[in-house]
């Protein structure tokens, strides 16, 4: 068997172990370990194995990851989102599916200091699920606007995913989470679109709220401050050069601990969960990361990632197409695989091949964030609506699923316009030094 | 072999609430760098220590996140298969998983041999790294253990498949 073949019969199988629900950090290390052994040998596989695990977990670049997710978790148990979403409903309480239109708002700000889509629609549906009940909202718009709203963690910085994209491809850190930026203020104003259209076709699904005054809405911008001193602070310093990505989230960790304390909202059962969270899902990523750093490495000897690129780049197809197909191929991934593990591993195959075409790397990272995002609240493994489902267990999935799908639709045109536009995402980091 | 199961959970939960501790120690000495950075007085070795601690969050939190069932899958075909298949894929699984966090105990300890013996240290601080790699063994063996726990309560019939155990304690970060 030729290299080639041996790669692609190693991810046929990493495909077929995938779904036998084996963590897929260890089956992207397994298939990548056996796939080695078999092309050189089990010794040099062995210590292979143990650098990758090694270098990924002693990483001084990785130690971003574990910052920026506790960061995310004591805002979370500072309830600072709670806040968010009260001076959102007061602003907005005036336009037709005001309450919706205000969780995506208070999603999209509470984006800005979490990079967690999890996180932002635990806390929605906690907070103003009820809300959007009490005003006989209707399932779908109300589940699928907190679905929808959630998903911005992941494009408006900080971002784990964009972290983790920045490292597997040498890109700048701050310089993505400047990307992310104008896109997720675009595709939040594109959902309180979609939400407003709905309201208007179907008033019935969303009752107008309780009118606040001009008086009530200017001191209820009040609500914003935690969340704009803590933006300013994290991004204003790494924008800005004063920090390293590490450092910006070692001082996010600290001014989310000192407003919490500050407030009197972070209690000690909060901060401990919040410790004990984050070393979790920080393990469960560097695992992940790991295990795709192994399996980038097997997959490297057999150089299927080169013949991939030479074959897709090589076909009678305009750049676009080509980008519609990858696009096409994160949305059906994105379906049934976790966004990260999705990413880490297309990127040895498809990071190459897109470069190659003469697209900005940042640019693309900006996309396949979008695309994971869709990822996140399309059937069957749309994490978001899990999410929702488990504390509001009373609503069926299929209304959930439902419920996103015009938020989908809104994502697929966000993409498109930034396939027409890249400066939207890339006007912000080329003002960076 | 039930209190030995609950030993381990235990002692997982205690190897995460120091991997919590390292978090917060990396936050604090990243914190007091950057401010004291402002008065020209930096913290030597942040980098470094940083670094270290960085590894010990990952590694030392392997243990509590597979016992936690913390760590990604696909679980969408496998819930739609009989019990007696979901149980022959839980215990393929795992074994592969077993095998898989053996290679890297055996080899995480070599390496740090290796280490050892060529005497690598850090830049600043001269601290060398072969501890960590001990370290990260040892967490990894900790989670073989766990892997074979599951593996052995599904055989005997004691447990589901992909069961959540109970921890007690959850080592006094909760």
């Amino acid at each position: 068997m030729s290299p080639t073949v041996i790669g692609l019969v190693g991810l046929v199988i990493l495909v077929i172990v995938l779904f036998s629900r084996m963590p897929v950090g260890f089956v992207m290390a397994l298939v990548g370990f056996a796939g080695f052994t078999y092309m050189v040998s089990m010794d040099t596989a062995l210590r292979v194995l143990a650098k990758d695990f090694y270098s990924m977990f002693s990483s001084y670049n990785m130690t971003v990851v574990p910052l920026f997710i506790l960061m995310g978790q004591i805002t979370f148990h500072a309830g600072i989102s709670r806040r968010l979403f009260d001076t959102a409903y007061k602003i907005f309480d005036y336009l037709p599916g005001g309450l919706a239109i205000a969780t995506v708002g208070a999603c999209a700000g509470f984006a800005a200091i979490c990079g967690s889509t999890n996180a932002s629609v635990a806390t929605m549906t906690t907070v103003a699920l009820p809300e959007m009940r009490r005003y006989k909202y209707g399932t779908s718009l109300s589940t699928g606007s907190i679905v929808a709203g959630g998903s911005l963690g992941i494009l408006i910085p900080p971002s784990v995913i964009f972290i983790i994209y920045g490292i597997a491809t040498e890109q700048s850190i701050g310089k993505l989470f400047a990307a992310g930026i104008l896109p997720g203020i675009l595709l939040s104003f594109f959902f309180c679109v979609t939400i407003f259209i709905w309201a208007r076709l179907r008033p019935e699904v969303a009752p107008r709220g309780r009118k606040t005054t001009f008086k009530e809405k200017v001191f209820a911008l009040s609500g914003i401050t935690e969340t704009l001193l803590l933006f300013l602070l994290v991004m204003g310093g790494l924008f800005l050069g004063f920090f390293t990505p590490t450092e910006a989230g070692a001082i996010g960790v600290g001014g989310a601990i000192i407003l919490g304390l500050v407030r009197r909202r972070l209690t000690w059962g909060g901060f401990s969960q919040a410790v004990t969270e984050s070393t979790k899902v920080s393990c469960m990523i560097l695992v992940i990361v790991s295990g795709a750093i192994m399996f980038g490495h097997f997959l490297a000897i057999t150089r299927v990632p080169f013949v991939a690129a030479n074959w897709i780049g090589g076909l009678p197809l305009p750049n676009y197409a080509i980008m519609a197909v990858i696009v096409v191929i994160y949305l059906i991934g994105g379906c049934f695989m976790d966004a990260l593990a999705m990413i880490l591993l297309t990127i040895p195959i498809l990071f190459p091949l897109v470069t190659a075409m003469g697209y900005d790397p940042i640019w693309f990272g900006v996309i396949i964030v979008l695309v994971a995002e869709m990822g996140a609240m399309t059937p069957p493994v749309g994490i978001n609506v899990y999410v929702l489902s488990g504390i509001a267990s009373d609503i069926p999935l299929e209304s959930i699923f439902k419920g996103a799908l015009p938020f989908v639709l809104s994502v697929l045109t966000c993409v498109a316009l930034l396939i027409a536009f890249p400066q939207i995402a890339l006007l912000l980091p080329n003002l960076m030094k | 072999m039930a209190a030995f199961g609950k030993g381990i959970h235990r002692f997982s939960s205690i190897l995460n609430w120091v991997a919590g501790s390292c978090l917060i120690g990396m936050t604090g000495l990243t914190c007091t760098d950057v401010v004291l950075r402002l008065f020209r007085h930096p913290v030597l070795g942040t980098y470094e220590i940083v670094g270290f601690l960085g590894t010990a969050v990952a590694s030392l939190a392997v243990a509590y996140t597979t016992v936690k069932r913390g760590h990604v899958s696909v679980p969408l075909f496998v819930m739609r298969m009989p019990h007696r298949v979901q149980v022959i894929i839980h215990q393929i699984t795992h074994f592969l998983s077993i095998v898989l966090f053996g290679f890297l105990t055996v080899e995480c300890i070599r390496y740090g041999n290796d280490l050892k013996v060529s005497g690598e240290t850090s830049l600043t601080l001269t601290l060398p790294f072969y501890p960590l790699l001990y370290g990260m063994s040892l967490s990894f063996f900790i989670v073989c253990i766990i892997l074979w726990l599951d593996f052995w309560n599904v055989l005997r019939g004691r447990e589901k498949p992909w069961y959540e155990p109970k921890v007690t304690g959850e080592g006094g970060w909760k």
